[in-house]
């Protein structure tokens, strides 16, 4: 059987990066300019640097592959010809569950800026399951903060007069207790 | 042709200083990063900025959050039961999840702490939150109160003008009250059947947003509230459902007197009329209690001929036990409608329950967890492990499921706020375990 599909992606500052269709087409953005043709040269991301594409690849690239491992798994002697993705070392397909889940947690342990810069690429790229883990990260970051803390992290000017914002702490005083 | 999606929206924020972060879309925010927050963070939240108040406080950002819940991994179910408070008149609430193996030492989660509150006066309407919100009940006082156990918003309901208390049969006998949604409104209503000082049956709505209790424009039935016995209704799908049961409070001519026409009245909240459901004859007088299960109405009975019945050995009263959920499936369990069960199922069992088992509340403060393929039950909660929980309620339950929902119950800017009263909650995210804290509450 043929090699996979390989699609070439652009960064924004024009870095080329080969990876298979299944790897590129977990974004959805990605999906619909293939399916409309869009690919002769390369698919051009301008939203995206390289750095942050990187990143997002190597998620796609793990994720990709483990769901293939998993299909030939339950597909049984019919799938022998998974070379493309020989570079995923996981090869059991019942230990993907504990082993994603891992590779997740460790995925996001990244820097604030690395982790907006992600969760930006994500949103943009449309990689469901990604962005979702870079939101729940965020949200783990800042379920405990103060207004005052998240008007730092996010920088938000805090727009209430001294009186209204007296009136909210009121209205909502548990809240600050 | 190719074509670049077009770049994300730039947030359109005031930036104080030179914050070298880069900038989240407040689309991005709000959609995504907030639904995923607790719901009492979502309300500290509101102080940040004219923006985030807006997108918090909106009925948008209520279906994003129970979206993005319901998409999320699901939870284990969790419940909430409630204890004396550390000031005098306020009760805590708490809540718990329940894992496939239960855990003795598993924490239970401070929910809310709400003052003016009695927890040794206080029940609860229903099973389950109603979209969110939560009916309490203060007997004694007579007096409702509508909760959002997640963020502690609470308002309590003006009297009802019409729902005198008489005792004649007990302190709450002639009186339901249950909590339920109108869509066409979209706002919740409380609807109260009972009868008044001049043995009239009334039925009375309140709508959270729009106020006021008024009469309903269908009539009540004669009798309905006979054979009530304070129990509330059961809330599934636009429709209330009273179970009747007469012969506890009557005998003789009166029972017959005050029989209604089916066990089961219904009241369809779109119409406001009432109407009667039917239960299978040999089984009807056996139900003692209606619930909601999967969206659907559903009776517990229980069979006396048979010593092993479950429901029975629950306690010593078979009607004290109340179903608030069926758990998912356990992982290695038969699927539903499995034809090829080596083990014979149990006669009663419903096909669509086999494999799972369902959750049994009782007013002693325990939760039973009952497998009708096998018609077996273990204690999985009791509120005695963790608190020295208050008395035996009058009426049935102090434990029901909990939903993290950001629901908002105060009205819609521009109406007056003086009818429904604002109470203080103090959420608290403190967990703690059961030795912590036998001695020092109640």
């Amino acid at each position: 059987m043929a090699s996979p599909a390989m699609v070439t992606l652009i960064s924004s500052d024009d870095a080329r990066f080969e990876v298979t269709e299944a790897a590129a087409t977990m974004s959805q953005t990605i999906r619909h300019m293939i399916e409309d043709g869009c690919t002769d040269g390369g698919i051009p991301l301008p939203n995206v640097p390289a750095r942050t594409l990187a990143k997002v690849l190597e998620y796609c690239n793990k994720h990709a592959a483990a769901t293939a491992a998993e299909s030939s798994a339950a597909g049984g002697a019919a799938a022998g010809s998974d070379s493309g993705s020989s570079s995923s070392a996981d090869s059991a397909g019942k230990d993907d569950g504990v082993d994603l889940a891992s590779f997740d947690k460790a995925f996001v342990e990244v820097d604030t800026d690395t982790l907006y810069d992600l969760l930006l690429a994500a949103n943009y790229l449309d990689v469901k399951t990604l962005l979702d883990l870079c939101c729940q990260k965020v949200a783990d970051m800042i379920r405990g903060k103060t207004p005052e803390q998240i008007r730092q992290t996010f920088g938000i000017k805090n727009d209430f007069s001294p009186e209204e914002e007296e009136k909210i702490r009121k209205e909502n005083q548990w809240a600050f207790e | 042709m190719r074509t670049a999606p077009a770049p994300p929206r730039p947030s359109k924020r005031p930036r104080h200083g030179h914050e070298a972060a880069p900038s989240l879309p407040d689309e991005v925010i709000v959609e995504h990063i907030l639904t995923r927050v607790p719901a009492a963070a979502t309300v500290r939240f509101r102080a940040v900025c004219w923006d985030w108040r807006a997108a918090l406080t909106s009925d948008h950002f209520v279906q994003a959050y129970q979206a993005a819940r319901a998409a999320a991994q699901p939870q284990p179910p969790e419940i909430f039961f409630f204890a004396p408070g550390a000031a005098a008149d306020s009760t805590f609430f708490y809540s718990l999840k329940f894992r496939a193996q239960q855990d003795a030492s598993s924490p239970a989660r401070e929910l809310v702490t709400v003052g003016d509150l009695r927890a040794n006066d206080l029940v609860l309407s229903g099973t389950k939150p109603c979209r969110g919100l939560t009916l309490l009940y203060q007997p004694g006082e007579s007096a409702y109160h509508v909760c959002n156990l997640s963020t502690g918003e609470d308002v309590s309901l003006p009297p009802c003008e019409w729902a005198i208390r008489v005792r004649p049969y007990g302190p709450h006998v002639l009186s339901s009250t249950g909590l339920g949604f109108y869509p066409a409104a979209d706002e919740h209503i409380v609807v109260r059947l009972f009868e008044d000082w001049r043995k009239q049956q009334r039925c009375e709505v309140y709508g959270l947003r729009s106020g006021g209790w008024r009469p309903l424009a269908g009539r009540a039935p004669p009798h309905a509230a006979k054979g009530l016995d304070g129990r509330p209704p059961v809330f599934v799908d636009g429709c209330f459902y009273w179970h009747i049961y007469t012969r506890t409070n009557f005998s003789g001519r009166e029972e017959h007197l005050y029989r209604t026409p089916e066990p089961i009245l219904s009241l369809s909240v779109d119409t406001e009329r009432f109407g009667w459901v039917a239960l299978p004859e040999v089984r009807a007088r056996y139900v003692f209690h209606l619930a909601e299960l999967d969206g659907q109405l559903c009776a517990r009975w229980w069979t006396p001929a048979s010593p092993s019945n479950a429901v029975g050995a629950a306690g010593r009263r078979p009607d004290d036990a109340v179903v608030v959920a069926a758990l998912p499936h356990q992982p290695g369990e038969p699927a539903p409608a499995d034809e090829g069960s080596p083990e014979p199922r149990h006669p009663d069992a419903p096909a669509r329950l086999v494999g799972r088992k369902i959750l049994l509340a009782t007013s002693r403060h325990e939760v039973h967890a009952y497998d009708p393929e096998s018609n077996s039950m273990d204690t999985v909660f009791s509120v005695q492990e963790f608190i020295d929980a208050p008395r035996e309620p009058v009426l049935l339950l102090n434990i029901a499921m909990h939903e993290e929902t950001v629901t908002g119950i105060r009205r819609r800017r521009g109406q007056a706020e003086d009818e429904a009263r604002p109470q203080h909650c103090c959420p608290a995210g403190r967990t703690f375990r059961p030795a912590n804290r036998r001695s020092d509450c109640y």
